[in-house]
């Protein structure tokens, strides 16, 4: 009988040996899932905390982990940060200290060569592909899913924008992703694929278009609930003018003072008028939207949900919040990655995979560093099985961040049947690595170890 | 034979078959209920309710026209909805209009929405389907249902993602791309999948693993009920046409004959959000084009209906989180905006207008806006009492039914 498909009962108890059974045949039997094989370390660990946090009494929330910075947390973290890696990885950044490992993921990102239109043809697979391609092989991988998360904070649709709009839209979120929010903010209102997806090109003051000032402020800022109609209206008329011009192949921002509303506005109770520059007032309105804490409080709950728990803590909520305003974004994540919460025994697989980080981390591990220009099966999965093309978010609201949405019976299916198709010996020519599952998942040690719950965390 | 290989062999036959195991006990409990379904339709982006129920009175005709500029429809093209009623149909409905209106079967809920509105999608769909404009954020307005019936199968959602309407606090139903691409073979990586799957399902976990094995077990029992579907051959009576509502509405046609034990079927279609360019009454325009494929394949499904003799089992609800506004954008669209029309349909329904045609003078709109005079969970009140359940327990005991059956 084929022992690969025996099926192994699950062990009396977690303190049960591992199963070395003997695993044979092209997959191997799959080491028993065994929840709670670090249990009693989490638990010391958080004893520890715990003890940390009422010895420093106030410093509350600042006091830092202090407990032990091996492996196992080691890979957490990247996990978390990076979502790929290896033992290898995992190990070194241990060797680093939790500070200097938090450092290391933390360094600036690593910038891909930005690709002209005529690169990509008629093709949309390529975007993707490079996208991949440089997530695996990056120094930073950190910047990657965080330009993840910034691409679907600050959308754009490239069936809409043009699909290079979007690339180079998601070229620059790279490249600002550790940066003050502001800087992120400024650049994205006058970014043409922005422009263009939010219909500021054809805003005018006859009819200001509502489409920026509305998610302006309900999902780039502020949130939901936090202003009014009138404040729309009035946010509208303040970017009229702000659109693009097209030249030589590209979109380019462009002031046009033709179309602009010269009257005085009012915004969240402050008046924006300027009429020695009146290009700056879009500036303006966004400076009265970078002086709210609420702004901060709305962009760190959305940070925490990505990198730490789905369901973040008020008190993380604020303090998070106040580093961000006080600082960038990669001052907040070196809050985050070095909080005791952060490595607590609720936080660890606490969070939904998207596809993306699903099919990276998986092809990661399998040893897989670059998807070949011409081959389209990866985009294929991921468009039209896995449900992230990552050049088209499904609307303005982004994709669900580490959400069950991504566990639908439909969505589940596919993403288990994926492992077949990541998972296969790779072609004669092709680069491939070491296959090392660990950091892709705890205690996976063959494809059909993914097929356990936690192969959909991170 | 060994005891694990055996015990293996069982978990697979079962899986291949469906028989009895306790894994599948729930789905034993699975019942059509009164046998009726409904069926909703949700149009994301915010359907432009104007240009599909137009108002053609002369004087609020040339309102409208004074508004739209760029985008009204001319009104030799407006499909007229017969003597008195001053209201017409956008042209590319005129399938709609045929088979449903002509037959005294497509009501149509003018200016209905709900209180103290709110212009976000994601908010008022929110809203739209948990039926609670002050907390949208709970389980769906007929989690319920689901929940009463404690029958995952007794609705399905045809899309990727489980909308917010199907979510119980105990059971949520099922959610499913297409039928054909739904299953798990029985050789392979498939096989084996299954198998490891079924393992893994028996060991409980804590916080967001345990909701993930909980999913499992939920999408594994589903890849059995469906299944049977799929094994039955389909050839429908008619042909639905090659667009996203035909291939939906498709689906939930085949499920319907197979019987599958769903009382309720969602479907959503995004592309309503006509900020620039919606267009007007010609073919190639952009408006035209989705109302016309929702058109011809509302009316396909019709017809199949018709065939399995189950028309008059089936209310067709389609909805829109809100209309836009009257008066159109410098980019030949429409912002944000209130009141919207919703489509009723089915062989028991009783055609005709529903709510209050739209007035445009302008202390007859709300800020620029059609205002909303129906509230939609009194519609969706109608649905509830269809398919056998409480109104007042799924929408609250202040929305009567408005009577379209």
């Amino acid at each position: 009988m084929d022992k690969s498909t025996i099926l192994q009962q699950p062990p009396p108890d977690t303190l049960a040996p591992a199963a070395e059974t003997s695993p044979t045949g092209v997959f191997p039997t799959t080491k028993p899932y065994r929840a709670n094989s670090q249990a009693w370390r989490s638990a010391l660990a958080l004893l520890l905390v715990g003890g940390t946090l009422s010895a420093c009494g106030g410093l509350g929330g600042s006091a830092g982990y202090r407990g032990s910075f091996g492996r196992y947390e080691a890979t957490h973290l990247l996990r978390r940060a990076a979502a790929r890696g290896n033992v290898e990885e995992a190990d070194h950044l241990a060797s680093l200290g939790l500070e200097g490992a938090v450092e290391s993921l933390l360094d600036t990102p690593e910038l891909p060569t930005e690709e002209e239109p005529s690169y990509f043809g008629r093709y949309y697979h390529p975007y993707t592909n490079i996208w991949v391609n440089h997530w695996l092989t990056t120094s930073t991988p950190l910047a990657e899913r965080l330009t993840l998360f910034w691409h679907g904070h600050f959308v754009t649709e490239a069936i809409k924008t043009g699909y290079w709009n979007t690339y180079h839209k998601i070229n620059k979120l790279r490249e600002l992703s550790l940066s003050p929010f502001k800087d992120l903010l400024y650049m994205i209102a006058e970014d043409p694929a922005m422009i263009i997806y939010l219909d500021n090109n054809v805003s005018t003051k006859d009819h200001p278009n509502e489409n920026w000032a509305r998610e302006l402020m309900e999902l780039f800022t502020l949130g939901e609930g936090h202003y009014t109609e009138k404040d729309i209206q009035e946010v509208a008329r303040a970017f009229t003018g702000w659109r693009v011009s097209y030249e030589d192949g590209r979109h380019y921002f462009l002031f046009e003072g033709e179309v602009h509303d010269f009257e005085p506005k009012n915004i969240l109770g402050k008046t924006v008028h300027n009429t020695f520059n009146p290009s700056f007032e879009g500036y303006e309105v966004l400076d009265i939207l970078l002086e709210k804490k609420q702004t901060y409080l709305y962009i760190a709950e959305k940070l925490l949900k990505y990198f730490h728990h789905p369901r973040p803590s008020g008190e993380m909520i604020e303090k998070g919040a106040d580093v961000l305003q006080g600082g960038s974004v990669r001052d907040f994540l070196k809050w985050l990655f070095m909080h005791p919460d952060f490595y607590s025994d609720e936080a660890r697989n606490a969070l939904v995979k998207s596809p993306m980080e699903y099919a990276v981390g998986m092809l990661y591990a399998t040893g897989v560093r670059e998807i070949p220009a011409g081959n389209s099966g990866l985009w294929s999965w991921l468009r039209y099985r896995l449900d992230q093309d990552p050049m088209n978010p499904p609307n303005v609201a982004g994709w669900p961040i580490s959400s069950m949405d991504w566990i639908s019976d439909s969505l589940l299916l596919q993403r288990l049947k994926f492992i077949d198709f990541a998972t296969q010996p790779p072609e004669q020519d092709s680069p491939h690595g070491l296959i090392d599952y660990s950091v892709f998942m705890d205690d996976a040690v063959n494809p059909l170890s993914l097929v356990a719950p936690e192969a959909q965390l991170l | 034979m060994n005891r694990r290989s055996f015990i293996k062999r069982s978990l697979f036959t079962l899986a291949a078959t469906g028989m009895v195991p306790s894994l599948f006990s729930r789905t034993a409990l699975a019942a059509g209920g009164n046998g009726k379904i409904l069926v909703i339709y949700h149009l994301f982006g915010g359907n432009d309710a104007l240009n599909t129920l137009i108002p053609t009175d002369a004087d609020t005709y040339a309102t409208y026209t004074s508004y739209r500029p760029d985008i009204a429809i001319p009104k030799a093209n407006i499909i007229d909805l017969g003597a008195g009623q001053n209201l017409g149909l956008h042209p590319a409905m005129r399938p709609m209009a045929d088979d449903l209106w002509d037959d005294g079967q497509l009501a149509l809920v003018s200016l209905v929405g709900y209180p103290n509105h709110n212009r976000s999608h994601f908010y008022s769909t929110a809203v739209w389907n948990t039926a609670d404009p002050n907390h949208p954020n709970a389980y769906g307005w007929l989690g319920k249902f689901i929940d009463e019936k404690n029958d995952p199968f007794c609705a399905t959602n045809f899309g990727p993602n489980l909308p917010r309407a199907l979510r119980g606090v105990h059971t949520s139903g099922l959610s499913i791309e297409s039928i054909g691409g739904f299953g798990l073979g029985t050789r392979g990586w498939e096989q084996k999948l299954q198998t490891e799957l079924l393992r893994q399902i028996q060991y409980s976990r804590n916080g967001t693993a345990e909701e993930v094995r909980g999913a499992m077990e939920h999408m594994l029992r589903s890849v059995e009920k469906v299944r049977g579907a799929q094994d039955e051959a389909f050839a429908p009576s008619t042909n639905f046409p090659d667009n996203t509502y035909g291939k939906r509405f498709r689906d939930i046609a085949r499920l319907i004959k197979y019987e599958f034990p769903s009382q309720v079927y969602y479907a959503s279609t995004g592309g309503f959000d006509t900020h620039a360019n919606q267009g007007d009454a010609s073919n190639d325009s952009y408006h035209a084009g989705i109302l016309g494929d929702l058109s011809s394949a509302l009316v396909a499904f019709k017809r199949e209906m018709i065939a399995q003799n189950r028309w008059n089992d089936v209310m067709v609800m389609i909805f829109s989180e809100f209309g836009r506004r009257v008066e159109q954008n410098a980019s030949a669209g429409t912002d944000h905006g209130k009141g919207g029309v919703l489509f009723v349909t089915g062989g028991g329904v009783r055609g005709g207008i529903y709510g209050e045609k739209p007035v445009l003078d302008e202390e007859a709109l709300d800020h620029g806006d059609l205002p909303v005079k129906v509230d939609f969970r009194s519609v969706y009140a109608d649905g509830a009492r269809f398919i056998g359940a409480d109104p007042a327990e799924l929408v609250g005991a202040e929305f009567s039914p408005i009577g379209l059956i």
